[in-house]
């Protein structure tokens, strides 16, 4: 049991490790691009490299889904929010629909493909796209993946406020998939044979239902894929694009020049189970490859309480730079045997899982100068879809706290719907998935760094924040680093 | 040098948590005979209780201190002695360690229930405040758990050797009787140590919170690995204990510091407690057979095979209608409790027929698994290599322990699913950390069985042919060797029949069943996890197996499809999770005195109807011409009816203790 919730945590956070394989660096207009974003200056990021959905960042557009029309504002934001709700009104419903295109969706410009052929299938009437969502909400570490489930609804109840996909609006069946390997499975079934496709799913043990998604070919656009077996599956993508053995070269690059002499004295440690002991390998390799040196690495088990033996190991060994690969309790438990120690590090840095109020609050001053690398908006942005986000999940769950998994989530129920609005009448889950895995720069209209969606890459670009005062600040700047990934093996 | 002072003072930290927890371990054992492997829940919940009063209600410190460790955690220790555990040291171990199985999920289950999941902290006592020793730091609360390790191990140690208390205490686990008429008081002696043995346990929470944090799991297991320390002092001498933990948590440090942190050898660093565990117990000098108690237990019924095979045939028809109208995902939920059935037969051949407790059947159904996929055979013959591995590998955990008997053996098979969780599973041609294994669905002399309700019924019938088997040798020789060797291995030595190969063979037969479900799960779910074997699943399938009965066919049948079901109503009422898990601890804890179980009773419900019910309604009306049992009995005496006898036939084990 204890495996399973240390798993359930270290899988979900270790999936959000940028990887990189092969060099292959964005061009610089899409770095340019995606850091605008970043800084709310505009034009959007999502654009695939088919070029054929843009969404803007900010609002943008004009037109109100006449045919042809080809960017429409988020409602929430635009002067012409009545027009965003006109380009539905030629769409018929069941089979055949007799033209026009869908309202275009929520969060800015997609060209929408005509209406015409439009027929109803697998999780699709008249009136109603069913979209399924399953994700880990019971097990050992209760509400794990709550927030995914919240960002989704939160996104089909914007969608539905306003927009729709040739006359149909969302419909959202939720599963718990318990963070079980045999509940994703079952969950899938029932997926595949109730929903039209399966959005934002996310669960720390989603081997389980690979093969069904892939076998019943539902499009499963999930928040992320966590194992290689779900990452394999052709019909299932994540917003948070992964690869194996796959990471960013901008944390080594970024720590090797601005803190040179740390870098050469690093350490790694990480927790033995699950995907971080896979991830934290592999994470170090390509560290080691760009130019960083370690003198002391280790795996620390589940059962392990006392961190002070790690933390002297470090000490003797003259470490500066120490790098935790796990889950946010064990992180703290590390910052905080090193507080007792007396070691003070020129870097700590941990994943987006030290980018969450718990850790923080947990580990009181032991956080304090905590380097995290993400490949998200932080939560302060003043990002317009990042706000819709938000706002939206305010109205379906108030008081909950916004999450990176619910932003990636959010991004996966946008990428869907883009791509669903795009085909128009061609929509059948083998044309989405087809869409979909041509879908190579995505940013979630800003929310996030470019991801290689389609083609299953670790993202290139992260940037920095560092814990100031108990406040998260930008470290390096606003902007993305992106130094292309490398592959480990 | 000052690197080899330091990992020692950071490993008597360690140790000294340990010590704290094996102390309380120790003292109750050694006074009821009871090993309370709920012992870390118990420091969990009262953790959470101390949380609450002094960070939630913001008492003063000291006076949340003193609620607990002088009030809450003693009152609670005398209601579970009272109440929980009473007259548990005299019954078979597998009873008591079922109770406290039970316990540890009804308290995790409590816990769950009254805080839900959230961030809490506890400070260090002294937070903040470090001591110096050259280029050494420690923390004043590291010297304050080492200190009051010590105090607590040596005022135990004083208590039980050189106070009247503490000799009554040692006095009522040999004879309470004798105690009693010399004028003790077993049961007020019997309280009082589970009164301090709770003390420490929350003692032991408390000081270990604020290092690992306020989980419900994580401090529940980590007792585990005091398990070792206590050990090392034979459950009874607390010296021994202390030192063991002391040194087990030095060479923890020592491990980190020495050992390589890469490749193969760093491995072993996870499993250092479970090695040492291991080690102890096989090194164990072997236990006196206790003499003069035969531990007589009316099982349930042992039905005929042919009334086996009738209701056998109903099930597996009942799987077919089910095959036909449930969906997919329902019929993967059907295997599923088809997988725990078998691995619970397993266990009534072992626990319910044998007396032996294994903490582990759910890791042999893991080794089954893997074997049956790394092997690649999706056939019977592939079926039948992954039962013989998970037999052979069962023969193999019980060949080192042959000399130990009743909790030694639960613990060496709990320290066995350590080392498979924490080494072997993870290994690169196992799991590799988690990584699923892909297994294909059988196929039976060539035909392929893909469709998900074929397979249900497949595993329907593999279940029934099992019981079958079971039952048979129950019903043979073999099966009166079985319950006389759970009844009484005195006895049995005393008729000269040697058990310890009998035992290996009983380990392996039942592992083999294990290995066997597991294989079956494999092929049912196509890709298969290390997370589906943990160990921490098995002690959940002992609980289910004893709650519905582990000494019947019925009872494995109805705990499986029970077990499956758990998870599913704790997902559809998530705000009752942790009222289900506690009612399912707590029920364990109620029926755990009886192996027979919920099963027995609806067997005794044709007894009811034939002995109570019917002669009332005869009576009340005449016209109905019912027949009781005494209208055929007495029918019996009147003209011998052999058919009727042959029918009526049943078996009951009724030993008359001696």
């Amino acid at each position: 049991m204890r495996s399973k919730l240390v798993g359930a945590c270290v899988l979900a956070l270790a999936l959000l490790v940028p990887t990189a394989c092969g060099g292959s660096a964005l061009s610089p207009k899409q770095v340019l691009a995606a850091n605008q974003a970043v800084s709310g200056q505009g034009a959007g990021m999502s654009s695939d490299t088919t070029g054929t959905s843009t969404d803007t960042g900010t609002p943008t557009g004009t037109d109100a889904g006449t045919p042809g029309s080809t960017a429409v504002d988020a409602p929430s934001g635009a002067a012409t929010g009545a027009a965003a709700t006109g380009g539905g009104a030629g769409a018929s419903g069941g089979s055949g629909g007799g033209g026009g295109h869908s309202s275009t969706p929520a969060g800015g410009g997609v060209k929408a493909g005509s209406c015409a052929g439009f027929k109803n299938q697998t999780g699709i009437t008249d009136s109603t796209i069913t979209i399924g969502n399953a994700s880990d909400i019971s097990g050992p570490v209760p509400g794990l993946f709550t927030a995914v489930q919240q960002a989704v609804a939160a996104y089909v109840q914007y969608f539905n406020s306003t927009s729709n996909i040739c006359g149909r609006k969302l419909s959202l069946i939720k599963f718990d998939t318990r963070t079980d390997a045999g509940a994703d499975q079952q969950a899938y079934a029932k997926l595949c044979d109730q929903a039209f496709a399966a959005v934002g799913s996310m669960s720390a043990f989603d081997s389980g239902g690979a093969a069904t998604a892939q076998g019943c070919g539902i499009p499963d656009i999930r928040t992320a894929a966590v194992t290689a077996t779900r990452n394999a599956c052709t019909t299932c993508f994540g917003a948070q694009a992964t690869g194996a053995y796959e990471m960013s070269n901008a944390p080594a690059d970024f720590f090797v020049k601005n803190y040179h002499d740390a870098s050469q004295a690093a350490a790694f440690l990480y927790l033995n189970a699950g995907a971080a002991a896979e991830n934290g390998k592999t994470q170090q390799k390509v560290e080691e490859m760009r130019g960083m040196k370690f003198l002391y690495s280790a795996g620390i088990d589940v059962a392990e309480f006392n961190y002070g033996p790690y933390v002297q190991a470090m000490k003797s060994k003259g470490v500066k730079w120490v790098q935790f690969l796990g889950g946010e309790p064990q992180a703290v438990r590390l910052a905080q045997a090193m507080q007792s120690a007396g070691f003070k590090p020129d870097v700590y840095l941990l994943d987006p899982t030290g980018y969450d109020p718990n850790y923080v609050k947990s580990a009181g001053s032991a956080a304090e100068g905590t380097i995290v690398f993400i490949n998200f908006a932080p939560f302060t942005d003043n990002i317009p879809e990042l706000n819709l986000y938000k706002k939206w999940l305010q109205q379906v769950a108030p008081g909950s706290v916004p999450t990176f998994f619910g932003e990636f989530a959010w991004s996966a129920a946008k990428l869907f719907v883009e791509q669903a609005v795009a085909l128009g009448g061609q929509l059948t889950r083998a044309s989405l998935v087809q869409k979909v895995s041509q879908v190579n720069n995505w940013t979630g209209g800003g929310m996030h760094g470019p991801m290689m969606v389609g083609q299953k890459h670790a993202p290139s670009c992260v940037r920095f924040l560092q814990l100031k005062g108990g406040q998260w600040t930008p470290l390096g700047g606003t902007s993305y680093m992106c130094n292309g990934y490398t592959k480990a093996q | 040098m000052s690197t080899f002072i330091s990992y020692t003072l950071i490993g008597l930290f360690t140790g000294a948590a340990y010590a704290i927890a094996a102390s309380g371990l120790v003292l109750t054992y050694s006074t009821t005979r009871v090993f309370n492997i709920a012992h870390g829940a118990v420091g969990m919940v009262f953790a959470f209780v101390y949380w609450d009063f002094s960070q939630r209600q913001h008492l003063p410190t000291w006076l949340s201190l003193a609620l607990v460790l002088l009030v809450v955690a003693p009152l609670f220790g005398v209601f579970v002695q009272r109440v929980l555990t009473r007259g548990l040291g005299s019954q078979p171990v597998g009873v008591s360690l079922v109770v406290t199985v039970g316990i540890l999920v009804g308290l995790i289950g409590v816990a769950t229930q009254i805080w839900p999941p959230a961030v809490r902290t506890l400070p260090q006592f002294f937070d903040g405040h470090l001591i110096h020793l050259g280029s050494i730091v420690v923390t004043w609360h590291q010297v304050l758990t080492v200190v009051l390790s010590g105090v607590v191990a040596g005022g135990l140690y004083l208590l039980l050797g050189h106070t009247r208390v503490g000799t009554a205490m040692r006095a009522s686990v040999d004879n309470p009787d004798l105690l009693q008429l010399y004028g003790g008081r077993p049961q007020l002696v019997a309280a009082l140590a589970w009164a301090i043995g709770t003390s420490l346990a929350a003692l032991a929470g408390i000081l270990l919170t604020p290092v690992i944090g306020l989980q419900y799991y994580d401090l529940t297991l980590l007792v585990i690995s005091a398990y070792a320390a206590a050990m090392l002092g034979k459950l009874t001498s607390l010296p021994m204990t202390y030192v063991g933990a002391m040194g087990l948590g030095i060479i923890q440090s020592y491990a980190v510091g020495y050992l390589p942190s890469a490749g193969d050898i760093a491995g072993l660093r996870a499993v250092v407690p479970t090695l040492f565990l291991f080690a102890i117990i096989v090194a164990l000098p072997q236990a006196p057979l206790r003499i003069g108690q035969v531990k007589g237990l009316v099982s349930a019924p042992v039905p005929t095979l042919g009334r086996a095979a009738t209701w056998g045939g109903g099930l597996v028809l009942f799987v077919m209608l089910l095959a036909v109208g449930l969906s997919t995902a329902h019929l993967l939920l059907v295997g599923t409790a088809a997988t725990y059935a078998i691995v619970m037969l397993s266990l009534v051949l072992l626990t319910g027929y044998g007396g032996q407790v294994s903490l582990a059947q759910f890791t042999f159904a893991g080794v089954g698994a893997v074997a049956y996929a790394k092997i690649d055979q999706p056939n019977l013959w592939g079926l039948v290599v992954a039962t013989v591995v998970a037999a052979i590998v069962g023969a193999l955990v019980a060949i080192p322990v042959l000399r130990l008997t009743g909790l030694y053996l639960a613990l060496a098979t709990l320290a066995f699913a350590q080392l498979m969780d924490k080494l072997v599973f993870q290994a690169s041609w196992a799991f590799q950390y988690n990584n699923p294994l892909q297994a294909e669905r059988l196929s039976v002399l060539g035909l392929k069985i893909d469709g998900t309700g074929a397979y249900t019924v497949m595993m329907a019938i593999f279940f029934v042919l099992i019981a079958l088997a079971v039952i048979t040798v129950r019903r043979g020789r073999l099966g009166r060797i079985l319950i006389a060797m759970r009844d009484s291995q005195a006895a049995c030595g005393t008729l000269g029949l040697d058990l310890r190969w009998l035992r290996v063979g009983l380990f392996a037969a039942s592992a083999g069943i294990a290995g066997l479900a597991g294989a079956l799960f494999a092929g049912l779910r196509g890709t298969i996890v290390a997370a589906d074997f943990q160990f921490f699943a098995s002690l959940l399938v002992l609980l289910v197996a004893v709650i519905w009965g582990v000494t019947s066919v019925t009872g494995a049948a109805i705990g499986g499809a029970f077990l499956m079901y758990l998870p599913v109503a704790q997902s559809d009422h998530p705000n009752i999770a942790g009222l289900l898990f506690a009612l399912l601890g707590f029920g364990a804890v109620v029926l755990g005195r009886d192996p027979n179980g919920l099963a027995n009773k609806m067997f005794g419900f044709n007894a009811w109807v034939t002995d109570r019910l019917y002669p009332a309604l005869a009576a009340r009306y005449p016209g109905m011409a019912l027949r009781s049992r005494k209208d055929e009995e007495s029918a019996l005496v009147d003209g011998f009816d052999g058919a009727i006898a042959a029918e009526t036939e049943v078996d009951r084990d009724v030993v008359v203790a001696g």
